[in-house]
């Protein structure tokens, strides 16, 4: 009973992993191909290692699994919004087709500050 | 060959898979940010690689790597983010 319950949740998180992998292949852009490395691959890593914690049923076993998955599910977005942002800086092409481009004017590519909108003196407009 | 067994060399050869497939990508990645993206794919499948060859051979300090390599993955790509930002400056 153990071992199948070890069994569905390796063969899950791989085939997670060989999703996300099929994804950083397919995607036509960088954006979208980062989003399935931090969805998929980080699921798939989170599986693999509570298989490895079911398998053994041992206290401290699970604690450091426990301390390694809230450590890559706490890490992966931040290190994907740091890439993001400094692609988005270098001026990443987006996709051809791509609809909408948010942050399209929003930064300045020279202090590399997030500007809420483009007024240069807002509190001008308040007096 | 039990089912256990089994699961656990089907799992092995979707990992390899997936790291050749991101090995693919690492090649032909046409700017900096996809290599470093399929750097970092590539260390979560070392993290599980290391998670079924654990299980494999039955020894629990096996996990230990595990951790160290996910804080690794972290600072590395931290410090590659760094670096593609300042390049701009100049």
């Amino acid at each position: 009973m153990n071992e199948i319950a070890v069994s569905i949740f390796l063969i899950m998180g791989s085939v997670f992993m060989l999703l996300g992998t099929i994804g950083i292949l397919r995607m036509p852009d960088l954006f979208m191909r980062m989003s399935t490395t931090t969805k998929a691959a980080t699921l798939g890593t989170a599986l693999i290692l509570s298989a490895a914690a079911i398998y053994f049923s041992n206290i401290a076993v699970t604690s450091k699994v426990i301390a390694t998955i809230i450590f890559v599910l706490l890490t992966a977005p931040i290190s994907a919004h740091m890439i993001g942002r400094a692609a988005y800086i270098n001026r990443i092409p987006l996709w051809k087709n791509s609809v909408i481009d948010e942050l399209s004017g929003h930064y300045d590519f020279t202090t590399h500050k997030l500007e809420s909108c483009e007024d240069e003196h807002p509190e001008e407009d308040l007096l | 060959m039990s089912f256990f067994e089994l699961s656990l060399v089907i799992c092995l050869t979707l990992l390899t898979i997936s790291m050749v497939l991101s090995l693919i990508r690492l090649i032909i990645g046409p700017s900096l940010p996809d290599r470093i993206i399929s750097l970092e794919i590539m260390t979560f499948m070392i993290i599980g690689i290391v998670g079924v060859y654990s299980i494999m051979t039955g020894e629990k300090s096996f996990l230990d790597v595990a951790v160290i390599i996910s804080l690794i993955s972290f600072v590395a790509t931290i410090a590659f983010a760094y670096y593609l930002e300042r390049r701009t400056q100049r």
